[in-house]
């Protein structure tokens, strides 16, 4: 395998990573789990420079690619779960964030054995069923689109409970 | 281990990739439709608690609005029924005087019509100082309560007692006027309802907050007594005091003592730091 396409896949995945964890920290409320996410992405960074520089592939960086699947997949995880806890009226599928995040989930389960399994298997069967990316990839845009596309649901659970906490609010209030 | 065994074989690869991929999109997918139908559940959990809050909340609203009208139409009656008579009284007397020229008569009837007006000008100021005890206002909380237990127990049908622990520093007008309120619906209903042969009033100051416990021997409710009444559309007066406290950001316990033998009522209430309740127009 040549350096020049083994420096492309890993830079590819190392990207992909940074971007969809990037979004990832962006959307989270928490700020451990913020904190989470940048010491892994920095582990990962070192991981990926480990692995470019010490093992051989024959056609694909497998391994990196399904330790970014993982990761991102927790994190994805990670955010529905913040977002089912939070106290809110608003549905989670009402939300742009859930159909990205459904996209990254979609995308990264559909791909993964593949993604796994390609640096062992040949380049015939590789091809074969490399389609397979194809089609979760076009699912994951799909989402992207549904979720570029919404106008954004405006969350309900503070608009306060009625006009009595108002009305008390000035006891002489005259009615 | 499986997997891995099976994807060393060419011919097995295909079904190992195809069940694989379908054994993580079936979990994804799973996971997901999980977590919306948790989230639908709990969602449609809190729109039920909202919607008896503000059930609970109307309830309030209602009974304080009727409150207020009930006050206003004793005051109306109070005017009609007393101040009305007697002023119209004081006017008949003041009539006679033009027509009757008898000096000694004349001075009758002015000193009546002084007599009747001296009754109005009391029978005023009984309307206004049970719409605003003096007390409370000039003197403050303690002194206010003291004054309506001394009333209390100077009528001898029960002993009424109050003492104040920590209260060095007054509340604001607003909220001691709240406070009152509340204890005089209290003491009315203790008055009206249990039958006690005593009423003692402590108070005392714990952290930021403000204790006022009230103790008697008669008859009395408990907590989930007082929580089915507010529930209900009985219990106007009861209502009327969540709401007052709900203004204060106060609670209120109703239990019975361990000895079984009193009744207890303890309002909690924060001092409030920041901007005092609405100013009154």
């Amino acid at each position: 395998m040549s350096l020049s396409l083994k420096l492309f896949l890993s830079t590819y995945t190392l990207v992909e990573f940074f971007l969809f964890s990037y979004f990832i920290w962006l959307i989270i409320e928490s700020k451990q789990f913020k904190k989470i996410i940048a010491i892994v992405s920095l582990l990962f960074i070192i991981f990926i420079c480990y692995y470019f520089f010490t093992t051989k592939w024959n056609a694909f960086d497998s391994v990196p690619v399904a330790c970014e699947s993982i990761l991102i997949f927790t994190f994805s995880l990670y955010y529905l779960f913040e977002q089912i806890n939070k106290p809110r009226v608003l549905f989670i599928y009402n939300t742009s964030m859930f159909w990205i995040i459904l996209g990254f989930l979609v995308y990264l389960a559909g791909s993964f054995f593949i993604y796994t399994f390609a640096d062992e298997i040949d380049r015939q069967d590789l091809d074969k069923f490399w389609f397979i990316t194809f089609i979760f990839n076009a699912i994951k845009n799909i989402f992207f689109s549904i979720a570029f596309s919404r106008r954004e649901a405006k969350d309900k659970s503070s608009s306060g409970l009625s006009s009595y906490d108002n009305f008390f609010k000035n006891p002489y209030n005259p009615l | 281990m499986i997997l891995l065994q099976a994807s060393h074989g060419t011919s097995q690869f295909p079904m190992v990739l195809y069940f694989g991929t379908i054994g993580m999109l079936v979990l994804t997918i799973g996971l997901i439709v999980f977590i919306i139908f948790h989230q639908r559940k709990v969602i449609r959990y809190q729109m039920q608690l909202q919607h008896l809050e503000q059930e609970q909340q109307k309830m309030l609203l209602n009974a304080s609005i009727r409150l207020q009208e009930e006050e206003r139409q004793r005051i109306a009656a109070d005017l009609h029924d007393d101040a009305g008579p007697l002023l119209a009284t004081a006017r008949l007397y003041l009539n006679e005087n033009l027509v009757n020229l008898d000096k000694t008569t004349q001075l009758q009837s002015i000193y009546n019509a002084k007599q009747i007006i001296d009754d109005t000008i009391q029978l005023i100021r009984n309307i206004s100082h049970s719409l605003m005890p003096p007390t409370l206002k000039n003197f403050g909380l303690e002194s206010a309560v003291n004054d309506l237990f001394q009333k209390i127990s100077g009528s001898g049908s029960m002993n009424a007692s109050c003492r104040f622990h920590d209260y060095r520093e007054r509340l604001h007008a607003d909220q001691e006027l709240i406070i009152f309120r509340v204890i005089q619906e209290l003491v009315n209903n203790i008055l009206k309802h249990s039958n006690a042969s005593f009423i003692h009033l402590t108070q005392n100051l714990s952290g930021n907050k403000l204790y006022i416990r009230l103790h008697h021997d008669g008859r009395g409710i408990t907590q989930a007594d007082f929580d089915k009444l507010n529930k209900s559309n009985v219990g106007l007066g009861l209502k009327n005091i969540q709401s007052r406290l709900k203004l204060l950001h106060g609670r209120i316990y109703f239990e019975k003592d361990i000895s079984q033998t009193y009744y207890k009522v303890t309002i909690e209430i924060p001092r409030l730091e920041e901007e005092p309740i609405a100013p009154h127009k």
